[in-house]
Parts: structure tokens; sequence; C-alpha cells
């Protein structure tokens, strides 16, 4: 305990020390507009690798903040940088993770791309086909579109087979980098269902 | 050529401590269409230097909803008791002040400790007893002839707009102040909560109670909920006299 509290003083001192040339907020700022970017709703697997890679160099940038506010009263631009590195690797525990998942769940929207089309099963593409009718990839973006003249996006069906399922995130501290594996949860009792606002449920 | 980018000038009433003197700066913030102050105050956290181009500490306060629910940002805003959050630039008298709000203590700039509101609202009894006190079955409506001023006054957000502008709130007294006065006569209206009435309306009497409300009506102007602060206090007062005479007939 005594010594889980020295740790942390000491990383909070650490922090009171900084020097560097980057302001945290601004930092915090464009976090912000990286995630809004690429994780927001509708998302594909392209941005999400994407943006993997601006988070490592946001995480990097965390090291070069430099601090106005050295004080120990109230000091409010200490502890947000202290917060500041805990949502980076938050971000890049929950873009990493979506990266992995292959699939449209709850308000969550994978568009299909061409790359990932080709590593769909049969029954995988005879879904989508189903429902999306004829569609095609645009030449720029790669993102499926139907073919019916209104270019609706081809989203990832929800995939219960493969990632109903708890995704853990462990940090590897020494190459600074979220590490995914998956847990089963308890849902026997329960047949799971797809959430469709638009029926009254049944069970 | 682009066009000169338009700036807002902030005079902001710094403390670096409880004990420590106040001081004034002056930043400059860059005008955008909807800037709010808790906004500016962001942008001078991304940028925390004078207009004499002094780089300081960040400014200190305090926001959390930014949407006028949480109460949290309160402070003095051109003289007024205010929501940071929801006081836009294009509204306000340029350049714009700022202050904490003294009749509370204040912690470092703008940042004040509001706990004592927390404390009243303890005095007054600011909950219902569902704890098995008494059965409570199916929770009971709420009389639909009162439900209109229940929903009213569960607004409040406990940001103290009410006892900075109140001229009875301060040093000089006792006053717990209208916020938590008024929380009372909400409580009494509850269902459940009315049980309680008697001990609400007792820790109103005496020191610090409604008797110290001199009616200035200041409450009322000020309450970013629009809570007819007045209104009910005036009704409350009327209750809590009843409850005297009740104390004197019971004994
Ligand atoms: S009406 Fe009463 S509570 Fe309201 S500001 Fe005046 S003295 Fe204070
Ligand atoms: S009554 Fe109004 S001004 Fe007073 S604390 Fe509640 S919301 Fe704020
Ligand atoms: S931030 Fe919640 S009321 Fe202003």
């Amino acid at each position: 305990m005594e010594e889980a509290r020295q740790q942390t003083v000491d990383e909070f001192e650490k922090i009171l020390q900084m020097n560097g040339p980057e302001n945290a907020h601004q930092l915090h700022h464009e976090l912000g507009d990286i995630m809004y970017k690429y994780v927001s709703v509708e998302r594909d697997n392209d941005g999400l690798a994407e943006c993997v890679e601006e988070l490592k160099k946001i995480l990097k940038r965390w090291d070069n903040i430099g601090i106005t506010d050295r004080g120990h009263w109230a000091n409010q631009e200490a502890m947000f940088v202290r917060q500041l590195r805990n949502m980076i690797i938050y971000a890049m525990a929950i873009t990493q993770s979506a990266l992995q998942r292959d699939e449209s769940r709850g308000a969550h929207a994978k568009i299909v791309l061409e790359s990932d089309y080709a590593k769909l099963d049969d029954d995988q593409k005879a879904a989508l086909q189903k429902k999306y009718g004829q569609f095609h990839f645009d030449k720029e973006t790669g993102r499926g579109m139907t073919d019916d003249g209104n270019n609706d996006l081809v989203f990832f069906e929800r995939n219960d087979k493969q990632f109903m399922r708890t995704t853990i995130v462990t940090f590897d501290k020494e190459h600074e980098a979220p590490v995914v594996s998956y847990r089963e949860f308890e849902h026997s009792l329960i047949k799971p269902r797809l959430r469709n606002y638009a029926v009254a449920k049944k069970e | 050529m682009a066009e000169e980018q338009k700036k807002v000038r902030f005079v902001i009433e710094r403390q670096d401590g409880p004990n420590d003197k106040p001081y004034t700066q002056e930043f400059d913030v860059d005008y955008r269409p909807g800037l709010n102050v808790v906004a500016a105050l962001m942008e001078i956290q991304k940028h925390p230097v004078t207009v004499d181009g002094k780089r300081v500490a960040p400014v200190t306060w305090e926001c959390n909803c930014l949407e006028k629910v949480c109460g949290a940002c309160m402070m003095v805003i051109n003289g007024k008791a205010r929501q940071a959050c929801c006081s836009l630039v294009d509204k306000l008298d340029q350049p714009i002040h700022l202050a904490p709000a003294r009749t509370f203590p204040v912690i470092r700039d703008l940042l004040i400790d509001r706990s004592v509101m927390f404390e009243s609202l303890k005095r007054i009894q600011g909950w219902v007893e569902i704890d098995g006190t008494w059965e409570v079955k199916d929770a009971p409506i709420q009389n639909p002839y009162t439900a209109a001023t229940a929903y009213e006054i569960s607004h409040c957000m406990t940001c103290g707009c009410c006892l900075e502008a109140c001229p009875n709130v301060g040093p000089q007294s006792d006053f717990i102040g209208p916020a938590p006065t008024v929380q009372a006569y909400l409580f009494n209206l509850h269902p459940l909560g009315k049980f309680d009435a008697p001990k609400r309306l007792n820790a109103l009497m005496g020191k610090g109670g409604i008797t110290s409300c001199g009616n200035s009506q200041n409450c009322v102007e000020v309450c970013p909920k629009n809570i007819k602060l007045t209104t009910y206090l005036a009704q409350l007062n009327r209750d809590v006299n009843k409850q005297a005479l009740k104390n004197i007939f019971n004994h």
C-alpha cells in the first residue's frame, strides 16, 4: 500500500518537472479530433489501422509535454497531464479492439472494404448479398457500396460466433502497445437476439 | 489578405490559494461564433499567456456537464453570478470580467468550495427515506396537481448562483440560503417525503433558517433554472409558521 502510494507520488512529481514544448490541452484536442475522425460510429479497417499509428505518435508526444504550473495546490494542469496519458492508452485499447472485431455491433458499424471481403467465408458473403443486393467497391476508398444507385455503404453483420465475447485489453509497457484477448461470458439462459427497437421483444 | 482574427479580452480575478491575495490577469482569446466562457477558458489552457506575453499557470476553474445541469461552473461574470458553460460571449459586454463567487471559500482562481450547500441539504433532510423506515410497496405516484412544481424545483443543480446573489447569505449571517431552503419544499411535496415534513420545517426554524430571508428577490432573478424561489420561500414560510403553532399545541 505504502509502496503504491509512493509510486503515484513519484509519478506526479515527475509530471511537475516536465519541461517540453507540447501543451497537454492542445494534445488532448488533437486526440479528440483523431478519434472522431477514425473511430466514430461508422469506421473501416483502413482508418482504424491508420488511427493506431496516429495514437502511437500522440503517446510519444506526451513525453514532450511541458507544464507551466509547478505548484502543489489545486494543480489542475498536472492532474490533467496524468489523466491524459491514461486517455491516450484507453484510446489505443478502443482502436485496437475495434480493428480486430470484424463485425458491426450495437451502435458501431464497420464498413466492408474490398480487402476485408476477400477474407469472408461463403456464408458471410451470401448474407451480405441477401441484405444489400448487388454491390461494388469504391475505387478511391475501397468501401463496399450498393449498386442500386444510392451508393449505400455495406457493413459487416454482427458475428456472434466469433465475437460474442468480452474483449480484454492489457497494456504491454515495454512496447507501449495494447494487447487484445477475449473472454467467454455467461449467456446460456438468454438467447442472444439482435438489438432491434423496431420490433417488440418476445422473450 | 486574410482578415485579422478577432479577439475577445478576458479580465480574470485570480488567487493562488485560499489565503493568498487576489490579483488580475488579462488574456486574449480568438473569437469564434458560439464561443462561451468555458470554451474560452479552455483556449487559455491551451495557450496560457497573458496579454503582456507572460506565460503563466492556466486559470483554475471547475466544469463537468457543459450544458447547465451540473452546477459546477458557477462564477461571477461581468458582475453577475451565472454558469460559465452557458454564457455566450456574443451576449456579454467586452472585456469580459471573471471572478470567483466569494460567498463561498475560494480554493484557487475561479474554483470555489460549495460544500456548505451540501451540509445545508443534510440539515433540511433533502432526501426521501426509503430504507425500510416504513413500507413503500409499489412506488406511489406524484400528486398530479403539484407534479409540475416538484419538477421545476427538482431542476436545482446546487450551483449556488442564488446564494451568491442573496444579500443575506454571507459572513454576517447563518442563513443557509434560498436553494437548500426551497429543496425542503420539494421533498415535502413528495408522496413519501411528506412524512418527514415536520422534521424539515423544524430544521428551517431558528438560526440560519427561513426568517433570515429578507425577501429581496435577488435569488429568483439569477437562478439559471428559473425556479420561482421567492414563491416557494413564501409558501414555506407559511408552512414553517403553521408547524411552529403545532409545536406549541402539541406540548
Ligand atoms: S428573497 Fe430571500 S433568499 Fe432570495 S435573495 Fe432575497 S433574501 Fe435571499
Ligand atoms: S435554486 Fe437555482 S440558482 Fe439556486 S442553486 Fe438551485 S439552480 Fe442554482
Ligand atoms: S459545466 Fe455543468 S453547469 Fe456548467
